[in-house]
């Protein structure tokens, strides 16, 4: 297609818009969040976008994130990180730090390994604090803060935020 | 409105000519805080105790718990003052006391008779938030440990104590090899708390609390279970029913938190009793008792202090940061003195120090000196105190930090003190004296010396310095997992991490052994080193009691991978503190050089058992279950030979072997 050509099919969409506008609502804006996966062996973080509701804001848009995270990435093909299927969070906020309680298997006994186990909560941690006023996470277990997974190594027991995961 | 009128008066009349037919003189005793009160006039009104409001007595009773009374003749208010400000208000003729305006039934008002005015004991004990414990013929108000809460204030973690009494304290620090547990008793306080005040914080992992002893004069005793090596201070607060317990990793953030320059007055409250003060100078100084001192770093309470003859130093500038360059020690003499036998340490600057003692039946104590370098190689001194069996100072640490230790084993009990010595500013002396039995616990303690010593303060003439011999000779192993908890599993191998960590331990610590090295491992069989049935806070921390309580040089955590993805494979090392890098930089490039396998890379995690060490400390995790071709070298015993002995290197490399000066910690990133 010529450059002429675009112009016109680009002029043509815009009429198109603008006549069909007045015989309904306008379709309403859209807000998208950023979820974060680990790449599985690296310290490579994958960023993916969704749509949300516009609005979204505080303890409701971090949950709205989390629950996209544990619903996994787009692609099951890519070596990503992911938690348990049957891992539930809920989500409330303090101040400017998101109190992530999980359930589920994770919070019984963790048996994969440590560079997964800092990959899942980098993702969670990045995904979280990558809403505009949350700068940090803590993570309960079942409702209680632990010290770690049950056969983990990575300390929870104090809030994780980006510079935990600084190398 | 004249008959109201009359209904009220003839009410009060009644009130009060009741109460005053009831008087009846009673010889009970009275004793409030383990001190029998004398009463002038107690009486007995409805079979409870009352008082007149200016018996002597009764204000003897207030002055017991730091708490005043006003009360104007002809007024029908009392108040009451309480150490913690809260006002108890008493009114003539009404069946209610109030506390800060909330009212609470009573039952009978205060009254009046022949002009006095009389208080009912077991009620206004009550709102002073004493415990009330009979005992034949008499009544026995206890004081008691109202509540306890904790903050955390950046890296300190504050632990506060509110009592109904001024609040007087012994310390407790106890090192077993997976806890360390900060005691704080208090004489003649009991308690209706519950036992568990505390959840984790901070650096204080549980709070409970226990009432013990009779009841008439009970211990109420605050045990804070600590999560790693910690300092302590404890301060009274300005009404004195209060107190704080401020914990910290490193001295220096206690100073900026509470910490009085020069550590307070001799206290005598156990069996060895040992704490921070300023001894007087070698030709002793008679007359009056010390004035007033600072506030205690620790030991025991200001209301435990005994005069001493010592004048105190001028306090050090507050708040003047104690600077971390590393002082020498350039002398150690002994000498007697009146108030026992000193030993006294010379420094070349400002140190500052912590001191504890173990508990019977080992009742060793050691004071350790920070950022200290011992002149001279480590030695016995000898004391000739036939109560000592030893004393010994040497050159503790070299890493992370540099720390002299002075220990001593006592055969029998003994006092010890220790404080800089007055009239100096160089001058650190420990004094040892037989002391009268008393109850055993153990102790702790820190203090500084004065920092306003000049930095250029003449040494001492000395001989050279010489590395202690066992110095760096330790290494702690921890094989992950064990016990309930396998790790990872490839169950089509047959493998589980937590035995091959195992193995791969045992070739290490053997390899070590034969290199000269003393090994401890965090378990050497298939089983937890915390308790089975505790979260994973106390298995993990229970790793690195093990190491810190050893003195360990360094600590290497041994790990098996296991990943989602079965592509991911390799070995790769984790470490947290920036100064470890160069540690898991050597333990990565020796193993990756002798397993053959993918080089996975080091990386800084924030991982519990790397992190709460005291020493340098790496986790390995040397290969992936997970993965086809490292999970079927982990079958081969050849594989995992490959894999210690580079670990080995890699712990050679980074120290230098086993007799050698302990590594300094590399650059931080």
């Amino acid at each position: 297609m010529s450059s002429k050509a675009r112009l016109a099919v680009a002029i043509a969409l815009l009429l198109s818009v603008a006549g069909c506008g007045h015989r309904g609502a306008p379709p309403p804006p859209t807000d998208q969040i950023t979820v974060y996966y680990s790449k599985a062996g690296s310290d490579t973080l994958v960023a993916f976008h969704y749509s949300a509701a516009p609005g979204l804001a505080g303890a409701p848009r971090a949950q709205y994130a989390v629950e996209q995270l544990l619903a996994g990435p787009l692609d099951p093909a890519a070596d990503l990180l992911t938690f348990p299927p049957d891992t539930r969070a809920k989500v409330s906020l303090t101040n400017t730090t998101a109190d992530v309680d999980l359930s589920g298997s994770i919070t019984k006994r963790f048996s994969r390994g440590a560079g997964d186990e800092a990959g899942l909560f980098k993702s969670l941690t990045y995904t979280v604090t990558d809403i505009p006023g949350i700068t940090a996470v803590q993570i309960r277990l079942n409702g209680l803060v632990a010290p770690a997974l049950p056969g983990g190594q990575l300390e929870l027991d104090e809030p994780l935020s980006r510079t935990t995961f600084a190398q | 409105m004249t008959r109201v009128a009359l209904l009220v008066a003839l009410a009060m009349s009644s009130h009060v000519t009741a109460y005053a037919a009831t008087v009846t003189p009673t010889s009970a005793q009275v004793w409030v805080a383990g001190r029998q009160i004398p009463f002038e006039k107690l009486g007995l009104a409805f079979g409870d105790p009352v008082a007149q409001v200016n018996d002597s007595g009764l204000n003897a009773m207030l002055d017991q718990v730091a708490a005043h009374l006003a009360w104007q003749p002809g007024t029908r208010f009392v108040a009451i003052t309480r150490a913690d400000g809260e006002l108890i208000t008493f009114t003539v003729g009404s069946n209610a006391v109030s506390v800060n305006s909330a009212a609470t039934a009573i039952p009978f008002a205060p009254f009046t008779q022949n002009g006095q005015l009389y208080l009912p004991l077991l009620p206004l004990a009550r709102a002073l938030g004493l415990g009330v414990r009979g005992f034949h013929g008499g009544y026995v108000f206890v004081p008691q440990i109202l509540a306890v809460s904790a903050r955390q204030d950046g890296p300190r973690t504050i632990v506060h104590v509110a009592a109904s009494g001024v609040i007087s304290w012994h310390s407790a620090y106890a090192a077993q090899s997976r806890a360390r547990t900060l005691s704080i008793s208090f004489p003649g306080f009991g308690t209706d708390l519950a036992a568990d005040v505390q959840n984790r914080i901070g650096l204080v992992a549980r709070g409970t609390i226990a009432e013990n002893g009779p009841p008439g004069y009970p211990t109420t005793t605050l045990s804070l279970a600590l999560l790693g090596r910690a300092s302590f201070v404890a301060r009274r607060g300005d009404g004195g029913a209060e107190m704080d317990i401020v914990v910290a990793r490193d001295q220096a953030a206690l100073k900026t938190a509470t910490i009085a320059a020069t550590p307070s007055a001799v206290t005598r409250v156990n069996t060895v009793v040992v704490s921070a003060t300023t001894l007087p100078t070698a030709a002793p100084q008679g007359g009056s008792p010390s004035p007033a001192a600072p506030e205690p770093v620790d030991t025991s309470s200001p209301s435990n202090e005994v005069p001493t003859a010592a004048p105190v130093a001028e306090p050090s500038p507050s708040g003047s940061p104690m600077p971390l360059t590393d002082q020498k020690i350039t002398a150690v003499s002994i000498a007697r003195v009146p108030t026992g036998t000193r030993i006294t340490l010379t420094l070349s600057g400002p140190v500052s120090f912590s001191w504890h003692r173990l508990g019977d039946p080992d009742d060793r104590f050691w004071l350790d000196l920070d950022h200290a370098v011992l002149v001279g190689a480590s030695r016995d001194l000898d004391v000739q105190l036939d109560f000592i069996k030893s004393v010994k100072v040497s050159q503790h640490l070299l890493v992370p930090d540099k720390v002299v230790r002075i220990s001593i084993a006592p055969s029998r009990d003994t006092d010890i003190r220790v404080g800089q010595v007055a009239g100096t500013n160089d001058q650190i002396g420990i004094e040892i004296e037989t002391a009268t039995p008393a109850p055993d616990a153990a102790m702790a303690g820190v203090g500084e010396l004065n920092a306003t010593i000049a930095t250029n303060a003449s040494p001492r003439p000395a001989a050279s310095i010489q590395p202690a011999a066992t110095v760096g000779d330790l290494v702690v192993i921890d094989p992950g997992h064990g016990g309930n908890d396998p790790g990872s599993l490839n169950p089509d191998l047959g493998l589980t991490e937590k035995s091959l960590t195992l193995a791969i331990s045992k070739i290490v610590q053997n390899r070590l052994q034969s290199l000269g090295w003393r090994v401890v491992m965090t378990r050497d069989g298939d089983y937890e080193v915390g308790d089975p049935n505790g979260i994973d806070k106390q298995e993990l921390q229970a790793r690195d009691d093990v190491a810190n309580a050893a003195g360990a040089t360094i600590l290497v955590s041994i790990h098996i991978n296991s990943s989602v993805s079965t592509s991911a494979n390799g070995t790769t090392t984790y470490y947290w503190q920036p100064a470890d890098k160069t540690f898991a930089q050597d333990v990565q490039a020796e193993t990756v050089a002798s397993d053959g396998i993918a080089d996975a890379g080091v990386k800084r995690e924030d991982f519990y058992v790397i992190k709460h060490a005291a020493m340098p400390a790496v986790l390995v995790e040397t290969a992936f279950l997970s993965n086809a071709h490292d999970g079927s070298l982990l079958q081969q015993p050849a594989f995992l030979d490959r894999i210690a002995a580079g670990i080995v290197k890699g712990i050679m490399d980074f120290t230098g072997g086993p007799h050698a000066p302990p590594p300094t910690p590399g650059p931080s990133p």
